[in-house]
């Protein structure tokens, strides 16, 4: 059971259990890769982005997709694809940086909510 | 079938931990997961049946890897996995080998999933089929399709064996059930054309007046009754052997148009414009002597040396000596085997009626008269008397036993008693003999 109220859970699971059948350890598995990954990502966006690299920001971005849509984390899922687009589009309206501010914010709640989890 | 090794090339970890993990869901599968490009070239010694590769690798274009990969073995399919959505991108990959385009989205993992089933479905009919090729060229092995010893079949081994090892157009003749067809089978199945079409047509068998769309196809409408496009046997067989057997029936003008499509080397469909280019091995046969057919003036002269080839000549059953005690042998073996039967071999008396016997069907009839012997026979042995000959050309075998005259009057007058209710007066009669010539042949007995 989960230690987290439902109503303040970011995340859901119930793909990853779906396809994982009776193997919790493959969650698990799956739970610890996020958790290794997710700030690792977002440091390398943060650097990327103040140092201008646009492309480095949308191909990193682009790699967090899947994570992002398999551990159910609604509040993201169209954010990270705007932040590709418009980094893949050079942010002509300097659109990114409240974007990069919520990806950060949320998935490092994510990560904070999922350790508790497991 | 071993089991389907799939090799995963993906640097994205997440993305290659779920699709290893989906796939290894299917305990046929072997999933091995690499996350680069170099990885995998090191690990295609390992010989995967299928790769999926990530679009943007790190370290390798996606196109340089797929050439790699090609290289190795272009059997191998490769399922592209991007995370765009580029159409043209996709065809160019396509067009390169790959063989499918996935995108990266929700689906893609069953996506991937049903696209390996389909691989391995179509793994599965790529060895079957190529396990039926091989028992196929087995059994059209020269020994195994053709039997005997004698000289004259030892003679037409060497020819055949000359013959499978060129192109040359090669033409046989025989009488009938000397194995024309096996011949022309065994010796296509063991050239190097043999992983190649071979198209039979029957000369004989077709009507006249359909022989030319049969042999070259037709384009829709040509005639009346043409209803939709057909490819001829010529094209059928295009890169293969087409094998006409009877060409000897073959009608006189018809025997012009075949000549021109052997000249040429091409070949157009009725009704239709475009040539088709032709690179056909020939084989005839016919039971026919061609040779003196075109002097009747029923063969084409040009036709008959463009036909002549490599002749091979398959003598008759009566002139092979000792090789049809071998045939009936295995005929009656293989009759037993395929029944369940025990073994039946031949009695002495057996053996010496079927020496005796002038064979007129050839092997084809020897076949027929030891399996219906082998189903009469009562006890384990076939004996003289169950041997039946059931030959239409009653007269000239009788002839051929070549007993004395007393023998032979015997037969006939026994002939006629059975036919006529053994009425000694009446067959007297008929014979235009005294009843005492009968009454005494009867004593003797």
């Amino acid at each position: 059971m989960s230690k987290i109220p439902q109503s303040e859970r970011l995340y859901d699971l119930s793909k990853l259990r779906h396809m994982a059948g009776d193997d919790n350890a493959f969650v698990v598995r799956m739970v610890k890769m996020f958790l290794e990954q997710t700030p690792e990502s977002l440091a390398q966006i943060d650097q990327n982005f103040k140092a201008g690299n646009l492309a480095q920001v949308r191909t990193i971005s682009h790699k967090m997709k899947p994570s992002i849509d398999f551990m159910g984390i609604e509040s993201l899922k169209n954010e990270i694809r705007q932040i590709e687009a418009l980094a893949d589009e050079g942010d002509p309206n300097n659109a990114l940086p409240p974007l990069l501010k919520q990806l950060n914010a949320i998935a490092l709640q994510v990560c904070e909510q999922l350790k508790l989890e497991l | 079938m071993d089991n389907l090794k799939i090799f995963i090339v993906e640097d994205d970890e997440w993305y290659g931990e779920i699709l290893e993990y989906h796939l290894s869901l299917n305990p046929d599968y072997e999933v091995y997961k690499y996350t680069n490009g170099k990885a995998l070239v090191e690990n295609l010694y390992r010989n995967p049946s299928v790769v999926t590769l990530d679009y943007s690798l790190p370290d390798m274009q996606c196109e340089a890897v797929m050439k790699r990969i090609k290289k190795f073995n272009p059997e191998i399919p490769i399922i592209i996995i991007s995370g765009q959505e580029n159409v043209s991108t996709a065809v160019n990959l396509l067009k390169e080998g790959a063989y499918d385009y996935i995108t990266k989205d929700d689906d893609t993992k069953d996506r991937v999933w049903n696209t390996i089933k389909n691989i391995q479905e179509n793994l599965k009919l790529k060895t079957e089929l190529s396990n039926l090729r091989e028992e196929i060229s087995n059994k059209y092995e020269f020994s195994n399709s053709i039997k005997g010893n004698s000289k004259a079949i030892q003679r037409v081994f060497n020819l055949m064996e000359k013959a499978a090892k060129t192109n040359i157009t090669v033409s046989i003749t025989g009488e009938t059930g000397t194995g024309k067809e096996l011949v022309a089978k065994a010796i296509h199945y063991n050239s190097k054309l043999q992983a190649k079409p071979l198209v039979t047509v029957n000369v004989a068998a077709i009507p006249n007046e359909l022989i030319e769309s049969e042999l070259f196809g037709h384009e829709k409408g040509a005639f009346t009754g043409a209803n939709t496009r057909r490819i001829g046997k010529f094209e059928e067989a295009n890169k293969g052997t087409i094998f006409l057997d009877e060409i000897g029936e073959m009608d006189i003008s018809m025997q012009a148009k075949l000549l021109r499509v052997l000249q040429e080397k091409e070949v157009t469909r009725i009704g239709g414009n475009n040539t088709v280019k032709l690179d056909v091995r020939v084989i005839v046969a016919t039971h026919r002597n061609l040779s003196e057919e075109v002097q009747k003036g029923n063969f084409r002269e040009d036709l008959y040396y463009r036909l002549l080839g490599l002749p091979i000549e398959l003598p008759p059953l009566r002139e092979r000596g000792n090789d049809m005690l071998h045939l009936a042998k295995y005929f009656s073996d293989e009759f037993c085997k395929e029944n369940g039967m025990p073994k039946m071999p031949l009695s002495a008396t057996g053996q010496e009626k079927l020496m005796k016997y002038a064979w007129p069907g050839n092997v084809r009839e020897l076949k027929a008269v030891v399996e219906l012997a082998a189903v009469m026979a009562n006890g384990d042995h076939i004996e003289a008397d169950d041997i039946r000959f059931n030959s239409s050309r009653g007269m000239s075998d009788l002839l051929l036993e070549e007993t004395t005259l007393k023998d032979y009057t015997d037969k006939i007058i026994y002939h006629f008693l059975d036919k006529y209710d053994n009425n000694v007066l009446l067959v007297a009669r008929k014979l235009d003999i005294g009843k005492s010539t009968i009454y005494r042949m009867l004593k003797r007995a």
